[in-house]
């Protein structure tokens, strides 16, 4: 204390006579002022005390405003949820949609009425209100804490909208990248392996809700954290009243497995065709747990490596310096079971090994010692500026305390955060450096177009790269026989649907599509004439139509909400001319280019994979290996990748098969179902018609 | 600075409102050149504030010159006769500061954030862009590319991103609110150096600005260098061009408007006139909105999501724009069409115009306006904008003190007496979103 006086007297004198140095000169525009001695920076304080249950109350008071912020934090320790992946997130959802006193209505409206708010998850519950309202929320609070009926229609509401998230996920680079990385990282029985898929959310029930509710809802795994209007008294008397009769509970720990950590340079894959952007994570598992004293360390040499934006090495290198990608970042996050290390951001498809290349160069320069005092010197400042800003905020103080106590760390672990980060030397990053960072170790995963893959396969230090499926399955590779040809498999596939010279006969096709849209009817009629380079194609809502382009005499006419536009530039003119109904029966001389890629699962069939090119974009279809019929398309444009799944082949009247029902995928919307409700062949369809 | 002020509108508008603390303390003073300055101490942590709000925005800008504003939201980073190309942002970085800067149809605003033994750092920055900011070839080619690369990303890429342009050009013929804050790739792509300089010269002045210091501060030693860093600089001496606020004649019909855009989920956006920021009216007309889209068990929330199930959403705002500008509904429909969400937004809407709303309903906003009050400016930052906001806008920065008891006068009646004169069926606008197909 009488240190802290003298300090602050001594700061006081200073900058007295700074003041009247200043006051004699005239200022100097031509540099930078200096700084004035460095701020006393000071923590405010918080509150400890324990119910008879146990239950830990942290408070930090702050009466400049009458709002009280009060929250129960639930620690848990995370256990293996597998084939019901996502009850926990589900549980904390649900939680709050019911009680044996009120309906989840009655609770939003009670809530509102006092301008409150109030949030409920798997690992906490709790609220904000005006100061004069905190009784009627501590009562709003204890009914759902004590009552909660979980209501089979509201899991049911639940289930739907994460299967809406589940499909649109199928087609998202981060969502495919975190199931990979799950499933090679954690081995089964980890608490960190489960990957929630259609089947695990179907299985979750209002039961394994109430059960995680009764295993993990107890007082004494729980630390209540009050900020605000309140005092060390009220906040005792209210918990004591509120929460002091919450009955005990047992506290569930479980072992967790070793994770698997890579050897050499392994890479993962998983495919997404037509993918213009390969996501890259260079990634290792770390032992880094939150109370380790490397943290602050490692934290900085991250900063200099990846983490610290415009400044960091992988930034300057992959953007500036390459121009590999918009953006590329590095981070360490430490956990009491299994942290990680990675690096990576979305990156030019063709760009996909040399950005690899360049993460692990610049590693191997952090290995080497490639960053300076200054280096050291900026981050610092940067962290420390960050780490005063931060304490305006009395959350911040909370969060603190919260950290210490679930964390089991020093009382003064933040008290001498600046002290610390002042303390830090060259040789201290270079300690971590060499502890944590591994570029020769490392894996190495990739969600892109299978084209990418064969030059990063050449990293690999065992050779075997592993595949693996949107939620992170291992993709079979059948072998194809070796008298299957792209030719034979585009062959059987014409001689499937009636034949080649029946396909060839055709010269004019009107087909069309109807699929229902966020509750709009769209019907797509297309018209095609190919001897004639003809086609139309006429979108129709609700019966209006809405869109429409016309192929005639080389030129497109693009028509959309009243405007029209024409276009004659060859080249894209001969890039949007979609005038073949089955572009199988052409080759080159059309534009078209088959290669036949091998055997991949389709809604658990084999089918050939075949590569199409006309223009040079690319589009991907599947044959199934036993009917020959074309059962999956995949077209990627402007970086949107849309996938249709083909079925219900019939008998045209002209007399090839025809699917009549698509399941498409679209991007951001997920799946819909399509039906074919007219297919016309050779009718005499002439260009004026179109 | 990289990011306009666009987006965050939209999100705020959605809010219930952007009420102000009460009991801000401040002090204020212009100097000879007319820069006005407000001080507001506040000694929690050892950081401050500095920032400038120049009184500029699109609307200032002249039709064929459009996105100026924004584009010197940009060039006054590039560096100035002291202050070399790229380094203004090193020096609030290695001082362990932060900084940004952001565009409205109104104003322009710069600030750093800094360790408060770093105030003089920026008082030198914010001087110096004041006093002779580079405004040459290199800088401004430069500029150029940054900020039409960002009309690409943030508004014509972007799903949506053109609602706002949409929403703009509908409500306004004459006032020149009809252009966005990014305004036209063309206009900026070809204006000359003299261009930006006469627009320089017209709004970037010390009597068109206002400088604000808010947080741990000398308040003597503060005053000795605003003095010296400030006081020298000229006032303009070109008067700025600001437009006629009711230029804008009453719309006497309906609008409806079809967007086909690059979306999935089709959007109906109703727009109708509103009072201007800060006004009684203003108050008002948010009271009226928060009875509609404030919270789960809002209007539009239950009637339209939870009961008829014809919407995914459906919430109001108030543009908080300095002129009389726009009030909006959003909605997005769950498997109906757009006409049929539009006619369930309008029977709510309506209804609660002609059938009023009840006693309970009303004391619901007060409490969340009063909640809203109590949290808000709760950093150094906010109150920093706030106090230039609340000056620049109305000319009385105690404004910030002031909002409550403004609310505390409406009452039921009143909050449908205001709300009567701009929902209007005939000033209506709606806007279709729909998906482009191919």
């Amino acid at each position: 204390m009488y240190n802290d006086m003298k300090k602050i007297l001594t700061l006081t004198l200073a900058a007295a006579l700074l003041s009247l140095f200043q006051l004699s000169a005239q200022i100097d525009r031509s540099k930078a002022p200096e700084a004035g001695p460095a701020p006393v920076v000071q923590l405010g304080d918080f509150e400890k005390f324990t119910l008879d249950n146990g239950l830990r109350v942290i408070l930090v008071e702050d009466h400049d405003r009458p709002v009280v912020n009060f929250n129960i934090n639930f620690i848990v320790d995370p256990f293996v949820e597998g084939e019901k992946a996502g009850e926990s997130s589900f549980f904390g959802d649900l939680w709050g949609r019911g009680t044996v006193n009120r309906t989840a209505d009655q609770l939003n409206n009670e809530v509102d009425f006092l301008g409150a708010s109030f949030r409920t998850s798997s690992r906490s519950l709790g609220f904000m209100t005006l100061t004069k309202y905190t009784d009627k929320m501590m009562d709003i609070l204890t009914d759902v804490l004590y009552n909660p009926t979980f209501p089979q229609e509201e899991l049911d509401k639940i289930k739907d909208q994460a299967l809406g998230v589940l499909q649109m996920s199928r087609t998202s680079p981060g969502a495919i990248m975190d199931n990979i990385m799950t499933a090679t990282v954690y081995p089964e029985g980890h608490a960190y392996s489960d990957i929630m898929t259609e089947a695990t959310v179907e299985a979750i029930t209002v039961d394994d809700c109430r059960e995680y509710y009764e295993n993990y809802i107890i007082p004494n795994s729980a630390v209540v954290i009050i900020v605000g209007d309140m005092n060390l008294k009220e906040a005792k008397s209210l918990c004591e009243k509120y929460l002091g009769k919450w009955e005990k509970g047992e506290i569930i720990t479980h072992e967790d497995p070793a994770v698997n950590y890579p050897e050499g340079i392994q890479v993962v894959f998983s495919p997404k065709d037509g993918a213009v952007q390969s996501t890259i994570e260079m990634m290792s598992p770390i032992t880094l747990t939150p109370d380790s004293e490397d943290r602050m360390a490692l934290s900085i040499a991250n900063a200099i490596y990846g983490g610290g934006g415009f400044d960091a090495k992988l930034f300057r290198n992959l953007r500036e310096t390459h121009g590999y990608t918009y953006g590329v970042y590095s981070s360490v996050s430490s956990d009491e079971i299994s942290g990680k290390f990675s690096a990576g951001g979305d990156v030019n498809g063709n760009a996909t090994d040399s950005s690899f290349v360049q993460m692990r160069f610049e590693l191997q320069n952090m290995m080497d010692g490639d960053y300076t005092e200054q280096d050291l010197e900026k981050f610092k400042t940067m962290y420390a500026g960050d780490f005063s800003r931060s304490l305006e905020s009395s959350a911040t103080i909370a969060s603190f305390a919260y950290t210490i106590e679930r964390y089991g760390l020093p009382d003064d672990y933040y008290a001498t955060y600046l002290q610390r980060l002042d303390a830090l030397t060259l040789d201290d990053i270079r300690a971590v450096v060499a502890k944590y960072f591994d570029p020769d170790n490392m894996y190495w995963f990739c969600v892109g177009d299978p084209s990418v893959l064969p030059a990063l396969a050449a990293y690999d230090s065992d050779g075997v790269v592993v595949e693996l499926d949107f939620e992170g399955k291992p993709i079979e590779r059948k072998e194809v026989s070796a008298d299957v040809t792209v030719e034979s498999v585009l062959e059987n596939y014409l001689n499937a649907i009636g034949g080649r010279a029946l396909v060839e006969g055709i010269t004019d096709m009107t087909e069309v599509v109807e699929m229902s849209m966020m509750g709009m009817s769209i019907s797509t009629e297309t018209k095609r004439i190919p001897a004639q380079k003809a086609f139309s194609m006429t979108q129709s809502m609700g019966g209006t139509p809405v869109s429409t382009i016309v192929l005639r005499d080389g030129k497109i006419k693009v028509s959309a909400g009243g405007m029209e536009q024409e276009i004659t530039d060859p080249v894209q003119v001969e890039a949007m001319s979609d005038i073949y109904p089955i572009p199988e029966v052409l080759g080159p001389e059309q534009g078209y280019v088959f290669t036949l890629e091998g055997i991949e699962s389709v809604e658990g069939r084999d089918a050939y994979k075949v590569r199409q090119e006309k223009s040079g974009i690319a589009a991907y279809h599947y044959y199934d290996v036993a009917t020959g019929l074309k059962v999956k398309s995949v077209v990627s444009e402007q970086g949107q990748t849309t996938e249709a799944v083909m079925a219900d082949y019939q008998k045209t009247a002209y007399g090839i098969l025809y699917p009549m029902t698509q399941k498409v995928t679209v991007p951001q919307l997920g799946l819909v179902e399509a039906k074919v409700t007219k297919v016309e062949i050779n009718t005499g369809l002439t260009p004026d018609q179109l | 600075m990289k990011k306009t002020i666009l987006t965050l509108i939209l999100t705020a508008a959605l809010l219930p409102f952007a009420a102000s603390a009460q009991n801000v303390k401040f002090e204020e003073y212009d100097l000879d050149n007319g820069l006005h300055v407000i001080l507001s101490q506040n000694h929690k942590t050892p950081n401050v504030v500095i920032s400038v709000m120049y009184h500029v925005g699109s609307k200032n800008e002249e039709p064929h010159l459009t996105g100026f504003a924004h584009f010197f939201e940009h060039l006054m980073f590039e560096g100035t006769e002291n202050i070399g190309r790229g380094e203004y942002a090193t020096y609030v970085s290695e001082a362990g500061g932060s900084l940004n800067a952001n565009t409205s149809n109104d104003r322009t605003y710069y600030f750093e954030l800094l360790p408060s033994n770093q105030l003089e750092l920026g008082m030198w920055l914010e001087s110096e862009r004041m006093l002779h900011p580079k405004i040459e070839e290199i800088g401004v080619n430069t500029q150029k590319d940054v900020v039409c690369q960002e009309m690409g990303q943030t508004r014509d890429n972007q799903p949506y991103g053109t609602a706002f342009t949409k929403i703009l050009t509908n409500s306004f013929k004459v006032h020149p609110y009809n252009h966005d804050v990014l305004g036209s790739e063309e206009h900026i792509r070809n204006a000359s150096i003299q261009d930006f300089q006469d627009f320089h010269d017209m709004f970037y002045k010390p009597n068109n600005a206002v400088l604000v210091i808010c947080g741990d501060f000398d308040t003597k030693q503060t005053k000795e260098w605003i003095e010296e860093y400030f006081g020298d600089i000229p006032a303009g001496t070109v008067e700025p061009r600001r437009p006629d606020p009711n230029m804008e004649p009453k719309r006497t019909e309906p609008i409806k408007d079809t967007v086909y855009d690059n979306i999935q989920m089709p959007m109906l956006i109703e727009v109708y006139p509103a009072p201007a920021y800060g006004t009684e009216d203003y108050f008002a007309m948010n009271v009226f909105n928060s009875i509609l889209s404030a919270g789960n068990s809002a209007r539009l929330q239950k009637q339209i999501v939870d009961t008829k199930k014809t919407g995914l959403m459906a919430a109001g705002g108030v543009m908080p724009f300095e002129h009389p500008g726009v009030f909006m509904i959003q909605g997005i429909p769950n498997g109906v069409d757009l006409s049929v969400l539009e006619a369930d937004i309008d029977a709510e809407v309506y209804g609660l115009l002609e059938n009023g709303m009840s006693d309970e309903e009303f004391q619901k906003v007060m409490n969340m306006v009063e909640m809203g009050e109590a949290t808000s400016n709760t950093t150094i930052e906010g109150v920093a904008e706030s106090l230039a906001t609340a000056y620049t806008y109305l000319k009385n920065t105690n404004f910030v003190n002031e909002t409550m008891e403004q609310y505390s006068k409406l009452t039921k009646e009143k909050v449908l007496e205001v709300a009567r004169k701009y929902i209007d069926p005939a000033q209506k606008i709606s806007i279709y979103y729909l998906p482009k197909q191919n």
